[in-house]
């Protein structure tokens, strides 16, 4: 299980842009082992599906660049690789599902024709056998009458129809990871619980591994085994679902989970972390997080924290992580 | 299980949607009326003309339209209803090949353009703004000057001229279409490049492209004649529709109906092309219209 089977090492990749030099994701690192599922958490424009995109390569460039570090795939360095040999893995041995479904698929074409293509590329079966594989697939995801439903066209299925369409599309030639990027953000809550649902029964099933990107924290909460907090294009905090839910050490993780609202409890009015997220391309000095940070001390204004284990596979970049009394019983 | 030949054949509902709004489209209708009418008369030229259309008799010259001949003749007795009949053949074979140079030319270029950017966007673009900035005409005068008089010259002629703008039309989808989720997705599977501009956002642009080509072809076969007209195009004996206005210019006070006639015929195509191409749109984007 503690094998690791994408391991990323400071990883930073930055943007040029006419407005100025922003750098996105710096210096993240995180794993995934085989078969689990770790969340990647933060809010938005914080580096979460960059990150995404720079495992899969996909980073367009201009105006985007990988600067530096390192993004081990089996043990393979996936920046080393040539164009080429990143198509044999996109979509074959790494696999990626995106937030909208409604604009996913090529509205030109079959369902039928999207899920084959993938197969035959990375696949050596005729149109004839790739069409029986699509067929299962969808039938694998969940969608009734898988024969009738390959001929159809995006147009014809509803939103969560379609996000099964792409798991399919995405699962077709067995990925060993599956990266999926806010897959149930713009489905309805129930279509949600449902697409989430057949994420784990999949992953069960066929045995890989899901980097799930979200903003949702009641998503990772249901679905993942690890999680990663990230910041303003920084790590600050890593470690098992239950530890971090529990005992966050960082003070943006708690405000995370401050913000949740509280059902069994009777509220006035949510909890919200002042300000805003930083623009990247004028990152405050120091720890990013200060200028939000209630528990800000000049440390934090001076100089960055790094990420360090505080607790056994519990890591946290912050100076004062938080102990018992400062989180209350929030 | 049905057969896998269906994957990518058959989009009823969408074909089907297209005609029925084309249908409700009165000018559209008798526009595509117009069009499969001139096809037809130019598919089945040398089988409805009544008389051979380089036939030249001199007894009977200019003669008014009659019994026999039904839109008169010319100055050399050819008869005029049988060389219309014939010029429909050259002027669909000046639009289609024509379009069909002007196609190829300006979406692969728009293709490249609009999907890989850069300098290469840069050189493209400057190099259509250069073919746009000249009067169309002047431009095909000018190929047509280096080229040679002829037939076939003004269709490459006119076929370049109309390049440029496929290629703007083209540039334009693709920009808007490169960003698009599918795109990225299909990279995401493992798609090359080409593979992507070919299967996924070709596909995705035709419905403008069809358009264009529909309105393309009426100006094509105007341009054509005009250059025809101006003795660039195509030579005597070829019944042109141009050619022939040229040569009714001298009697045109004298003979109304030698020039007249072959006026009306550049009229009625040209019309129904523009016609059908506006209602193409209408249906294929119902979105433009309120």
């Amino acid at each position: 299980m503690a094998e690791p089977l994408l391991q990323v090492r400071n990883l930073e990749t930055t943007f040029f842009t006419p407005d100025g030099v922003v750098p996105a994701v710096d210096h993240v690192s995180l794993s995934v082992n085989k078969g689990e599922t770790l969340g990647l958490v933060g809010e938005s424009g914080c580096g979460k599906s960059v990150t995404a995109l720079s495992v899969m390569r996909l980073i367009a460039d201009p105006p985007g660049k990988i600067m530096g570090g390192d993004i081990l795939f089996e043990g393979q360095n996936l920046l080393a690789k040539t164009e080429a040999e990143m198509r044999t893995i996109r979509g074959n041995r790494i696999s990626m599902i995106f937030q909208e479904p409604m604009t996913s698929l090529n509205p030109v074409f079959t369902v039928g024709f999207q899920i084959t293509e993938a197969i035959r590329l990375h696949q050596k079966l005729d149109r004839r056998d790739a069409l029986a594989k699509a067929v299962e697939m969808l039938r694998l995801v969940g969608i009734p009458l898988p024969e009738k439903r390959v001929y159809e066209y995006p147009h014809e299925l509803s939103g969560g129809m379609r996000q099964r369409v792409m798991i399919a599309m995405a699962l077709s030639c067995n990925p060993k990871l599956l990266i999926a990027d806010e897959p149930t953000t713009a489905l309805d809550v129930t279509i949600q619980a449902q697409v989430l649902e057949l994420m784990k029964r999949l992953r069960n099933e066929l045995g890989m591994a899901i980097l799930l990107i979200t903003h949702d924290l009641g998503v990772v909460a249901e679905m993942a085994d690890r999680v990663s907090v990230m910041y303003a294009g920084k790590n600050v905090e890593e470690g098992l679902v239950e530890p971090i839910f529990e005992r966050p050490l960082h003070p943006y993780t708690r405000g995370l989970l401050d913000s949740i609202p509280q059902l069994h409890r009777d509220q006035v009015r949510l909890h919200a972390i002042d300000g805003g997220v930083p623009n990247p391309s004028q990152f405050p000095k120091g720890c990013r997080f200060h200028p939000r940070c209630q528990f800000a001390q000049d440390r934090c204004r001076a100089e960055q924290p790094v990420l360090t284990e505080v607790e056994p596979g519990h890591k946290v970049s912050c100076w004062y992580p938080l102990v018992a009394a400062d989180r209350g019983v929030a | 299980m049905a057969k896998p030949e269906q994957t990518k054949s058959s989009s009823p509902t969408g074909l089907r949607e297209v005609w029925r709004r084309l249908k409700k489209n009165r000018g559209a209708v008798i526009g595509l009326g117009i069009v499969l009418v001139l096809t037809v008369i130019a598919l089945l030229a040398p089988y409805l003309t009544p008389y051979d259309y380089k036939a030249q008799n001199l007894d009977l010259r200019l003669l008014a339209p009659q019994r026999g001949h039904w839109l008169g003749t010319d100055d050399f007795g050819r008869d005029t209803l049988s060389r219309i009949i014939y010029g429909t053949r050259v002027s669909f074979q000046i639009g289609l090949i024509s379009v069909a140079i002007g196609l190829v030319l300006g979406v692969s270029t728009g293709l490249i353009s609009g999907y890989y950017g850069g300098v290469l966007d840069k050189i493209i673009m400057g190099f259509t703004d250069v073919v746009l900035a000249f009067p169309g005409i002047l431009l095909a005068i000018a190929v047509v000057a280096v080229l040679g008089p002829g037939l076939y010259n003004v269709m490459v002629a006119v076929g370049l001229r109309s390049a440029p703008t496929y290629t703007r039309l083209v540039r334009g989808s693709v920009i808007s279409l490169r960003e698009k989720e599918f795109v990225e997705s299909s990279r995401a599977v493992g798609c090359t490049n080409g593979r992507i501009l070919l299967v996924h956002i070709l596909p995705n642009v035709v419905a403008p492209v069809l358009v264009m080509s529909t309105l393309q072809f009426a100006t094509s076969i105007l341009t054509a004649a005009g250059l025809s007209f101006l003795g660039l195009g195509a030579q005597p004996p070829t019944p042109d529709w141009g050619d022939m206005i040229n040569r009714a210019r001298v009697y045109m006070r004298t003979a109304w109906w030698v020039g007249t006639f072959p006026g009306v015929a550049i009229m009625l195509s040209v019309l129904g092309f523009n016609l059908f191409g506006d209602g193409l749109r209408d249906a294929l984007d119902p979105r433009l219209k309120s």
